[in-house]
């Protein structure tokens, strides 16, 4: 066994050779079936076939393109909802730009600034929040509920609404939150705060209030709405909201112009759950908002 | 006063927001750990790709002896491997091992599928006989590759295994050990033994056409 096994490890050294191109060194060994095999082995190395460059440039290309693709839909389906929403930095800026907006509004509106009591501290008589001279900025959303104050007496001539006279223990803050503009034939749609801001419980009556919706630029109403006949009761603090739309059609039926309108809330009856006294409370001007002309136009 | 100007400012900072997502920064997904997880996938297949596709086409060649169908072949094995490449581990088998183990398994499938015998097509052969002694030649040439094919065909499969993985694929008798799960020695017994049987089984054919 021992000679042969000479011979086939020979024969595999000699292959080797063959296959690295050089001459193989068992060719003279005295067999002669050897050295045939061995040529034999030489016809087994020509009839080998190398792949076409062009099918394997073309095999190449197509593989690593599913590759490409199976990796952009599993990197698809890995990627959470927080990932997809957050992972890219502009939307990680908007995020923390909003948040540090909603905080800075936050930190003046706690610190007093807006406060109406905070103005009339200083100032006694008809709260000037919803008036002034210059025209106020349409509201919007992070600016915080718009309000107006009820008081014991009504409100003052041109339709302000009244700050409550310190004694007071209860008041009813009336605010709004709403686009600054609309296009037109958009609905309208303003959400209405009612807070009870006093210590003890309250009831509006008639409720939802008559509505007015006035051109800032002419001052006429170009639209009103008739009060509701249920009421709302509010305890100490507690707030509701009411969601007010308008479909930006006149009186007549027609369609709103362009321009600035303020919305005005009726006053009604703010009794106070003990029955001790009636407060009116009303606002007007909550809202500023602008319609737009119609995109034909502009 | 002060909420206008916080306005603006928030108005500028989603602009810039907006600016950052639209604008040509740099390419989605290349930063993270993800991309690059996907381009070392990718890097991988390539290199496999390029390294072994030749000697699995040779390999192929060698067992089936049509060109077309070895194509088709090769293309299976390279695709079986994109699919399964994130299971593989160079720490249980080399590239060359891991392909020429999917390759063997195809051409296996190839011949069991069909119920195909695995004979060397008849349309491989010569069709006529040429007066000129050049294309003669070359014609006799063509019918002695068949005849090795057929010769090989003929072969038990593990000897057919041995010679295409030595002769074709070019491989040596360490890695076809690995290959086929024996021993460095047994290849170097079975070689030589199947190569023999093949060149008898071919003299064969020679004598009688002779």
């Amino acid at each position: 066994m021992a000679p042969n096994r000479d011979i086939e490890r020979a024969f595999s050294q000699d292959v080797e050779r063959l296959l690295r191109g050089e001459e193989p060194a068992g060719l003279s060994m005295d067999d002669a079936g050897y050295a045939e095999t061995l040529r034999f082995a030489r016809r087994l190395m020509a009839i080998r076939e190398e792949p076409d460059p062009a099918f394997a440039a073309r095999l190449r290309s197509q593989l690593m393109v599913k590759l490409a693709e199976e990796d952009t839909a599993v990197a698809q389906a890995s990627e959470s909802w927080f990932e997809r929403l957050f992972g890219r930095p502009a939307v990680r800026l908007a995020v923390v730009s909003t948040v540090v907006v909603v905080v800075a509004v936050g930190l003046v509106w706690r610190a007093g600034y807006f406060s109406p009591m905070a103005e009339q501290a200083g100032d006694e008589g008809p709260s000037a929040l919803m008036e002034g001279d210059g025209a106020p900025a349409p509201m919007l959303e992070e600016e915080a509920p718009e309000m107006a104050q009820a008081t014991a007496e009504d409100e003052a001539a041109g339709g302000a609404p009244m700050a409550p006279e310190a004694e007071e223990s209860s008041a009813v803050l009336i605010g709004a939150r709403g686009l600054p503009a609309y296009a037109a034939g958009e609905m309208v749609d303003i959400t209405l705060v009612f807070q009870n801001t006093g210590q003890d419980g309250i009831t509006l009556s008639p409720f939802p209030p008559a509505i007015d919706i006035r051109n800032i630029d002419t001052g006429d109403v170009v639209k009103s709405f008739s009060q509701g006949q249920s009421s709302l009761a509010l305890s100490s603090m507690e707030s509701m909201t009411y969601q007010f739309q308008w479909d930006q059609a006149t009186q007549t039926g027609e369609q709103a112009t362009a321009g600035r309108y303020a919305l005005d809330v009726h006053t009604v009856q703010a009794e106070l759950e003990k029955g001790e006294s009636v407060l009116p409370a009303g606002a007007w001007d909550v809202i500023w908002f602008e319609l737009l002309p119609p995109s034909g136009n502009g | 006063m002060i909420l206008p100007r916080l306005f603006r400012t928030y108005l500028w900072m989603m602009a810039q927001a907006k600016l950052l997502e639209d604008g040509p920064a740099s390419p989605p997904g290349r930063d993270s750990d993800h991309s690059t997880a996907n381009q070392s996938r990718q890097e991988l297949f390539a290199e496999m790709y390029d390294q072994h596709m030749p000697q699995v086409y040779r390999y192929i060649s060698y067992r089936v002896g049509n060109p077309g169908v070895a194509e088709d072949l090769t293309a299976d094995v390279f695709e079986k491997a994109l699919r399964h490449i994130d299971r593989y581990s160079r720490d249980k088998a080399s590239p060359k091992t891991w392909l020429t183990a999917i390759a063997r398994n195809t051409v296996t499938d190839y011949f069991r599928k069909a119920g195909r015998i695995q004979v060397v097509r008849e349309d491989d052969a010569p069709e006529e006989v040429s007066e000129e002694p050049a294309v003669d030649e070359e014609l006799g040439r063509l019918e002695e590759v068949r005849q090795l094919r057929l010769s090989l065909a003929g072969l038990p499969q593990f000897d057919q295994d041995i010679i295409s993985l030595k002769f074709g694929a070019g491989m040596n008798n360490r890695e076809i050990a690995r290959a086929l799960n024996v021993s460095e020695s047994n290849v170097g017994t079975r070689l030589y033994r199947a190569v023999r049987k093949l060149r008898d089984s071919f003299k064969g054919w020679e004598d009688g056409s002779k």
